[in-house]
């Protein structure tokens, strides 16, 4: 009676349209790229592009900078295994920042827990723990995956009133628990603190003693020893 | 410095190859030329943020992954804008493939391929989206039933029940369409 699913196949294949980009959209992604990872590698102006050629010379010297750099780099990273906390938190608040200007807060939007968590299944290589607490004052809006620490790591975003709240989780490099450390970067609190083999950095706008707070629910409420 | 540009050449030799993919996803999704660039730029921004997660998986589905994300969150955001354009463009489909009388200096044929396209093109169009895009990941791109689950984010056995579903969809729709056409339906079988 009616078609096979290969017939169909077919006809879509046949008659449908593959819609093909526009010319230039690849020159300007590539430009987009760039421009992203000026701003992204230099937190002072990036260097313009050298036009002229200035000889092997000044070839050399940026090697020799740049060999310097990342064998002083090396050193440092070999050194403090666990990366300094200083530059984690400048991460964080960084991301904190991105996330607040591009727009792009959440992958999966949604207020409900069943919702956000499974997202994760298959993008992240650990579960992280997704609380709602709506209840207290602070809705779960939202999740998506962000970058710290050298890896992708899941960011949860919940809302207090007018002020988001970034969540980043991960996994702990060891099984210790640590109390939530406050401290302050741009303007923006930052909390983080590990339990249940996951460590976590919540960023905001909110006030001190606020992000406190969130902090200590969450903990309250991720706290299931057993459930690990 | 150049350790940055190296990753800026590695994403772009990464991910550029998919761009037809991307942009055909993110057009179908979308349907719309100007939304779609946008949704593929924004896209590819947040790939290149997300560049190093990728460890040792196939970046096509990784990053059709992403596109998708990119329409839907552009869908979510402007719900009533978007089901403005679905039912304008189905109206316009439609209208198009209703002239059943081909112009006299047209080749009958060339007339037929025309409007089996914009037919086939319409009832794409008039699938909801998760419908649509396992349609046109699974038969436009020809992509593995695993990828697709991947882009989507959903198991692999709701990716065959939607797929099932969108082809009965389809089949019903262009049965309708052409109710009385016993001709044109013989000629699908035989193609």
């Amino acid at each position: 009676m009616s078609m096979s699913d290969e017939e169909l196949g077919t006809l879509i294949r046949r008659h449908a349209a593959r819609h093909m980009p526009p010319e230039g959209l690849a020159a300007r992604i590539g430009q987009a790229v760039r421009a992203e990872e000026a701003v992204a590698a230099s937190p002072t102006p990036a260097p313009a592009p050298v036009r002229r050629n200035r000889g092997l010379w000044q070839g050399l010297a940026w090697f020799g900078t740049g060999a310097a750099t990342a064998w002083g780099l090396a050193l440092v990273l070999l050194a403090t295994p666990v990366p300094p906390s200083d530059a984690l938190a400048e991460g964080v608040t960084a991301n904190h920042v991105r996330s607040l200007m591009a727009s792009h807060l959440a992958d999966v939007a949604s207020s409900d827990h069943h919702a956000v968590k499974p997202w994760f299944a298959g993008k992240l290589d650990f579960s992280p723990p997704v609380v709602d607490l709506a209840a207290e004052g602070f809705p779960l809006a939202g999740g998506r995956l962000d970058y710290l620490d050298g890896r992708t790591v899941a960011a949860l975003v919940y809302r207090s009133g007018p002020h988001v709240i970034n969540l980043f989780v991960w996994p702990a490099a060891d099984a210790k628990a640590q109390a939530p450390v406050l401290s302050a970067r741009q303007g923006y609190q930052l909390v983080h603190w590990a339990q249940g083999g996951m460590q976590a950095w919540a960023v905001s706008d909110l006030n001190a003693a606020e992000l406190q707070n969130f902090a200590a629910l969450l903990r309250e409420r991720t706290a299931t020893p057993a459930a690990k | 410095m150049s350790l940055s540009t190296d990753r800026t050449r590695q994403f772009e030799a990464a991910a550029l190859p998919h761009l037809d993919a991307a942009w055909n996803l993110a057009r179908w999704l979308l349907r719309d030329d100007q939304l779609a660039d946008d949704a593929v730029q924004e896209a590819y921004l947040r790939a290149f943020r997300f560049f190093d997660g990728l460890r040792g998986e196939s970046a096509r589905p990784w990053l059709l992954g992403i596109v998708r994300n990119a329409c839907y969150d552009w869908m979510r955001q402007n719900r009533q804008l978007a089901d403005q354009v679905e039912f304008d463009e189905l109206r316009d489909s439609e209208a198009v493939s209703a002239p059943s009388s081909p112009e006299a200096g047209d080749p009958a044929r060339q007339w037929e391929q025309r409007v089996q396209g914009e037919r086939i093109n319409a009832a794409i169009d008039a699938l909801p989206p998760v419908y649509r895009e396992v349609i046109v990941l699974r038969e436009l791109e020809e992509m593995r039933y695993e990828d697709i689950a991947r882009i989507a984010g959903v198991p692999l056995g709701t990716v065959m029940s939607r797929l099932s579903r969108a082809r009965a969809m389809l089949r019903e729709s262009l049965r309708d369409e052409r109710p009385g056409d016993a001709g044109g339906r013989t000629r699908h079988v035989n193609v």
